[in-house]
């Protein structure tokens, strides 16, 4: 949703020169407040931006463009049903004013609507066949339609109106990055790749870029250039906590502990509510056998997102291995509160529970195990179903 | 009927009367909180199954985010209104609330970074835990604070008692769709709360504020009408002129009936149900149907019809049973008319509120 606010901000800011038709001329008084309103919502300040707006509506109560400027103003509070009204009280004064089909047809996606979204975009582009951003949204309604149902993809077409958007507005650096998205999900690194590079020589500075970038090399299997990439990130901005974050994984999976924990260390810094940065120097520790510290990281991790079940789960190893049986299982039984369903869980409880001799328990965490049926975790749910056989089956 | 015609009778007449006793009642005499919350706490008290809402931790500490500690819990308790066999306990009423066990218990933390404001939700039943949700909202001005916390609403009804009202559920969250609204309204309730008349004025103004964000947030004026009717009751018990404050209880009332545009919010049914239409100059607020009784009761004893007097009163008392003054008027009445037991026991009430009425 961030990527189509980008864009309808774009559009704001252009609203005058792409109405066709102004059935009625605004005061200059009117337009004063509009310009005013414009300003405060550049400045996020939505309250004001919608006052601004409402007094230029008061002053000419006509003035398509600042209705349409209200309607963003709801759209960003996450107010659709009211956007929608004014967006739809644009088109009655002017019924050619493109910008409203297009921001209309984004509230209608954000409201789940996407057939409805595509038609009032398409007339969007009808009205203004040169709107970048129009086509841009019906890209992302056509992804919305592959995500919803992946059988009947519509990836060609998101392709194809992505790429007209960039021929209009070949500065429209997000578009790239969603076309790299979109082709990484392919399958097709190679044009991935050169749309990550066409964003980032549109802004070279651009962190999150960068960190795509190196995971898509990741990916691909080729950890140096990821490593260059990642170390690039960090190099451009080191204050970036993210970049040391995607730079620890990358130490993590090449089995490099020290460097990693530096890194993690490093974004624990810079941002001390990293929960993954917690649960990541815990996962470290533990594996590198110092369980003191793992569980101090584990539960500081756990203290900053309660709901975290990975590091519930990874506290109970940390128990487990340390001797401290019930306490591992005290602690499962809380990761299954968090996440009935977390089978790494629900099998080691019911291990647990079958080595104590609380054989009913067992059976009971082991079958839901093996009715989870995790593909990942095929020899686990061999072990289980035997432990369960052995003991008469699931009750 | 007689009692009803004075009842009907439009807040502008109200006249002030100087109270008749001789007792004073100062600010050690009266524990406030306990006083203004009882009506809430003895309506509480009929529901089967409670659920107390304790303050969410501040995890972030960001500057300015005080308010949630106390907003967040409030708001999920004002949806859980919409519940039709639990009741949600929080704030003052809580704090005032016999010791019982509640049946659940909500706890919870927030963190706030750029742009997003992300909740934990946890309900305990005893001291276990039940259940927990995890919020990620955009932040500051963003409607689906309230969405998403009426959507936790809905789940910790399925946890704990499913039946609830959807339509009011749906005003409920339709209330505002501002959150500086809601957080002005909340800095205010906070303020009220300490039921500290010094506080008051700048209660007053958080409200006030709150209207000028969303005219149309009907809490904005409901916490206006509480703070003057706390103010009335404050100078009443004080033997001070209260009718300026009741005639401000009246002004919101109506200015929320002008401004209003939004359907108000069905009212669960009260022990104290006030059955009267809220047509134009009549009254609905139960302080306000009290004083006029009141009036009305002093009117009736000052023309020595002790028996009126007495029924005026008692008739005022099912509205505001926490007025000592009143009890106290009850008993000196009873006194007149002979009724010794009654005249005890209505002395015994006011003593319970005004230690310096024994």
């Amino acid at each position: 949703m961030k990527k189509i606010i980008f864009i309808i901000v774009l559009a704001l800011a252009a609203g005058p020169a792409l109405a066709k038709k102004k059935p009625v001329m605004p005061s200059e008084r009117a337009v004063y407040h509009n310009n005013q309103g414009i300003s405060y919502l550049n400045m996020n300040d939505l309250d004001r931006a919608e006052f601004e707006f409402k007094t230029a509506i008061e002053l000419s109560p006509d003035y398509a463009e600042a209705y349409n400027n209200i309607g963003v103003v709801y759209k960003t509070k996450g107010q659709f049903e009211q956007a929608v009204i004014y967006f739809k009280r644009v088109i009655e004064i002017d019924k050619n004013y493109a910008s409203a089909y297009n921001h209309l047809g984004a509230t209608y996606l954000a409201q789940g609507k996407v057939d409805e979204a595509i038609k009032k975009i398409n007339k969007a582009i009808r009205k203004q066949p040169t709107s970048a951003d129009a086509y841009y949204n019906l890209a992302v309604c056509y992804l919305e339609k592959t995500r919803r149902d992946p059988s009947k993809s519509y990836v060609k077409f998101s392709e194809a109106y992505f790429k007209k958007a960039t021929e209009l507005n070949p500065n429209l650096k997000i578009v790239h990055t969603e076309l790299a998205q979109m082709y990484r999900t392919l399958g097709d690194y190679e044009h991935a790749v050169i749309r990550y590079r066409l964003a980032l020589e549109d802004d070279p500075h651009d962190i999150s870029t960068w960190l795509k970038l190196g995971n898509l090399y990741l990916e691909m299997k080729e950890p140096f250039k990821a490593q260059n990439t990642f170390l690039k990130a960090v190099e451009i901005n080191p204050d970036s906590a993210e970049a040391h974050q995607q730079l620890g994984l990358f130490y993590h999976n090449e089995g490099r502990n020290e460097d990693s924990l530096t890194e993690f260390e490093e974004v624990i810094k810079l941002q001390p509510i990293s929960e993954a940065a917690y649960y990541k120097v815990g996962t470290i520790n533990l594996n590198m056998g110092n369980y003191e510290k793992a569980m101090a990281s584990l539960k500081q991790a756990m203290e900053i997102n309660p709901n975290f079940a990975d590091a519930s789960y990874n506290l109970g190893l940390v128990y487990i291995k340390s001797g401290q049986t019930n306490e591992a299982i005290r602690q499962w039984e809380h990761t299954l509160i968090i996440d009935s369903k977390h089978a790494r869980t629900l099998y080691n409880l019911g291990n647990t529970y079958n080595y104590v001799g609380e054989k009913k328990k067992s059976a009971e965490k082991l079958c839901k195990f093996i009715s989870l049926g995790v593909k990942e975790l095929v020899a686990e749910t061999e072990t289980a179903k035997r432990i369960v056989l052995s003991g008469g089956g699931c009750p | 009927m007689y009692i009803k015609r004075h009842i009907m009778r439009k807040a502008a007449s109200l006249i002030l009367i100087s109270a008749l006793f001789s007792s004073l009642a100062n600010a050690e005499c009266i524990d406030w909180g306990r006083l203004m919350t009882k009506y809430e706490v003895d309506n509480t008290l009929k529901w089967k199954k409670t659920i107390l809402l304790e303050s969410f931790k501040d995890f972030t500490k960001q500057p300015g985010d005080d308010w949630l500690s106390f907003g967040i819990p409030r708001l999920i308790s004002e949806y859980l209104a919409s519940g039709t066999e639990i009741t949600a306990i929080h704030g003052a009423a809580a704090k005032y609330s016999p010791s019982a066990k509640p049946d659940f218990t909500i706890t919870g933390m927030f963190q706030r970074t750029e742009g997003k404001l992300r909740i934990f939700v946890k309900l305990s039943e005893g001291s276990s835990l039940k259940r927990q949700w995890q919020l990620d909202i955009p932040y500051p001005n963003n409607k689906q604070f309230f969405d998403a916390l009426a959507d936790t609403t809905c789940s910790i009804f399925e946890e704990t008692s499913p039946p609830y009202d959807k339509g009011v559920l749906k005003s409920l969250k339709n209330a505002t769709a501002s959150v500086p609204a809601f957080e002005n309204y909340i800095r205010g309730t906070m303020l009220y709360q300490s039921f500290d008349p010094d506080k008051m004025d700048v209660a007053k103004t958080w409200f006030e504020e709150s209207k000028k964000m969303d005219v149309h947030y009907r809490n904005a004026y409901k916490g206006l009408v509480d703070l003057y009717a706390f103010l009335a009751m404050h100078n009443k018990q004080n033997r001070k002129a209260y009718s300026g404050y009741l005639e401000s209880v009246q002004g919101q009332i109506l200015d929320m009936g002008r401004f209003s545009q939004r359907p108000p919010v069905p009212e669960r049914p009260k022990r104290y149900a006030i059955k009267l239409d809220n047509k134009q100059g009549e009254l609905t607020n139960r302080f306000l149907i009290a004083n006029s009784l009141f009036v009305t009761g002093l009117n009736a004893s000052g023309q020595k019809q002790w028996l009126e007097a007495a029924r005026y009163f008692e008739e005022a008392l099912f509205y505001t049973p926490e007025d000592a003054i009143m009890w106290n008027h009850l008993a000196k009445i009873r006194e007149r008319t002979g009724d010794t037991y009654k005249a005890r026991e209505a002395y015994s009430r006011a003593a319970e509120l005004n230690k310096c009425l024994k």
